[in-house]
């Protein structure tokens, strides 16, 4: 394991002028004001502390973005710092509120379970067939209601499609963490048929959830129960699932990603990542190669954390289903033949401006999602340093 | 035609902008909408489902869940029923109760309950109500559930 060099290339401006990026920087600046405050500037010291670096982080990383060109590697950025930051306000108001992480069946006959996206392909079928949720959340007025976080994913689906799970999904970072500390992948080759096991999981965990009215993937799969909220173990059922747990983020989350360089837990086991994959059929952003400059030199196909890009699709021009448009095999090509692209629009064609586009809504859901929680966690920390306490 | 395709391909990409902006500023109209349209609502095998009956002792009262068997495809074969007592400011020490699970008149099982500990026992006088699944305490209520078997 060696340490990251930065490599200069990313602080490079890119071809953009500095009037145009910082014309492109101030509709963000506004809106992450309004979306990171949620309508009320802070008027407390602290939170005002939290508030201002919350907003020059998220805006350093998207004028920087613009700036240089890059969208992966300050986008990575972002992720993990959500990803980190929501393990800390996520346990932090948990422990305020109940006392502890432990979910106990009063949290669920009360409904205080906070709704998550990754139990969305489990519930569609119950919801269709009896109009319940099989989750034991709140529906409505409430953070993470499960009607609030469905119209988050709604939104985010029409806009991104599974751009989601490099944009706006709060644990993707953890395995983006640990996937970039090994610069040299000790593990390089992975056989394509890993790549369908997302899809069995998937097919397993709605059916599975249907015909037992549970969600299945909660109750024995999620390998982030282990850094959220889990059930007090009370049984030996319950003891078997927290193993379950466990030893999946370890595998899947931790060890994996470190020896292989890539998100194990998105590419090759999440089902929602399979299901959100649908998503990409009828979202208009996508990435394009073009096959006139590219010499198939394989870098984007070796570098690609999600496993969307394989010789036969760099050959047709295009990515999997499965691409989260996270940017990396456009940073990544040596002889820039990858480049965000509208459906409609010929390979190669307006490229820039197809980035500017898919950066808005994407960088938009981003700094609205992640931005809370990184407010949410500093706010937190800051207490911690000034208090000697959290709560 | 290609034209046509390339103007109405930025058309839809701005339009996203537009979506993400409605879907987050406005998350709670949406959120309401979507339960008004859908009538979604929790499964009652964690709200404990609709409150069928509810017996008044004064200072506190006894709310009885309607039966759960609820399933994907009919009902499944096993149960149970949730009674609640509230508020639980004005509960007794004691709580000595005949329930009837099924709403039909005939008396299912007896509940002891003792609300300062929260431990309850169960004496079934029915082959329909089999046992205590479990006695809780929350902020505003006592709440216990029985399991059932379906006929």
């Amino acid at each position: 394991m060696t340490n990251r060099v930065i490599n200069p290339d990313i602080l490079r401006p890119s071809a953009v002028s500095p009037l145009k990026v910082l014309l492109c920087s101030l509709p963000m600046l506004i809106l992450t004001a309004f979306l990171i405050s949620r309508g009320s500037m802070p008027v407390e010291p602290l939170k005002v502390v939290a508030f201002s670096m919350t907003y020059i982080l998220i805006n350093g990383l998207f004028f920087l973005m613009i700036y240089t060109g890059k969208v992966y590697h300050y986008r990575a950025i972002l992720f993990i710092t959500v990803a980190v930051a929501f393990i800390i306000a996520f346990g932090a108001n948990l422990l305020e509120e109940r006392g502890s992480m432990l979910l106990r069946t009063e949290n669920t006959l009360a409904g205080d379970a906070p709704f998550c996206h990754l139990v969305i392909p489990a519930i569609i079928i119950p919801a269709v067939v009896t109009k319940t949720i099989i989750f034991p959340g709140t529906i409505i007025d409430r953070f993470a209601s499960i009607s609030g976080m469905l119209v988050l994913w709604l939104g985010a689906s029409v806009a991104l499609g599974r751009g989601w799970c490099s944009w706006v999904c709060f644990y993707g970072g953890l395995d983006e963490g640990f996937s970039c500390l090994c610069r040299k992948p000790v593990i390089k080759n992975i056989a394509d048929q890993w790549r369908y096991l997302p899809w069995a999981v998937l097919l397993v965990v709605v059916l599975v959830s249907a015909l037992t009215f549970s969600p299945a993937y909660c109750e024995w799969l999620c390998p982030f129960k282990t850094v959220t909220e889990f059930s007090a173990i009370t049984s030996f059922k319950i003891l078997v699932q927290t193993i379950i747990f466990l030893l999946l983020f370890i595998s899947l989350v931790v060890v994996l990603p470190i020896l292989t360089g890539r998100r194990i837990q998105c590419g090759l086991f999440c089902p929602f990542a399979a299901f959100q994959a649908l998503t990409n059929k009828f979202n208009i952003f996508t990435i394009g190669i073009n096959r006139e400059k590219c010499v198939e030199c394989k870098r984007c196909v070796k570098g690609c954390p999600t496993f969307s890009l394989d010789t036969v699709s760099v050959k047709q021009g295009k990515p999997l289903l499965s691409c989260t448009k996270c940017g990396k095999c456009i940073d990544n090509c040596p002889k820039q033949a990858i480049s965000f692209r509208l459906k409609g629009i010929p390979v190669g064609v307006n490229t820039q401006s197809a980035k500017i586009l898919f950066l808005y809504p994407a960088f938009t859901f981003a700094a609205a999602v992640g931005g809370g929680f990184i407010y949410g966690a500093l706010i937190r920390v800051l207490k911690l340093i000034t208090t000697g306490s959290m709560f | 035609m290609r034209r046509l395709r390339v103007v109405l391909s930025y058309i839809v990409a701005v339009l996203m902008i537009v979506v993400a902006v409605a879907a987050l500023a406005g998350s709670n109209f949406l959120a309401a909408k979507l339960v008004a349209v859908t009538g979604i609502r929790v499964s009652p095998w964690y709200t404990g489902g609709e409150v069928a009956n509810i017996i008044e002792h004064g200072s506190y009262q006894t709310l009885i869940h309607r039966p759960v068997f609820d399933a994907l495809i009919d009902q499944a074969t096993e149960g149970f029923v949730q009674l609640d007592w509230q508020p639980l400011a004005a509960l007794p020490e004691y709580i000595d109760e005949d329930i009837d699970c099924f709403g039909n008149g005939n008396i299912d099982g007896h509940i002891k309950l003792d609300t300062r500990n929260n431990i309850a026992q169960f004496t079934s006088y029915s082959s329909q109500a089999v046992s205590l699944a479990g006695s809780y305490k929350l902020k505003d209520r006592v709440t216990i559930r029985v399991v059932l078997l379906r006929d």
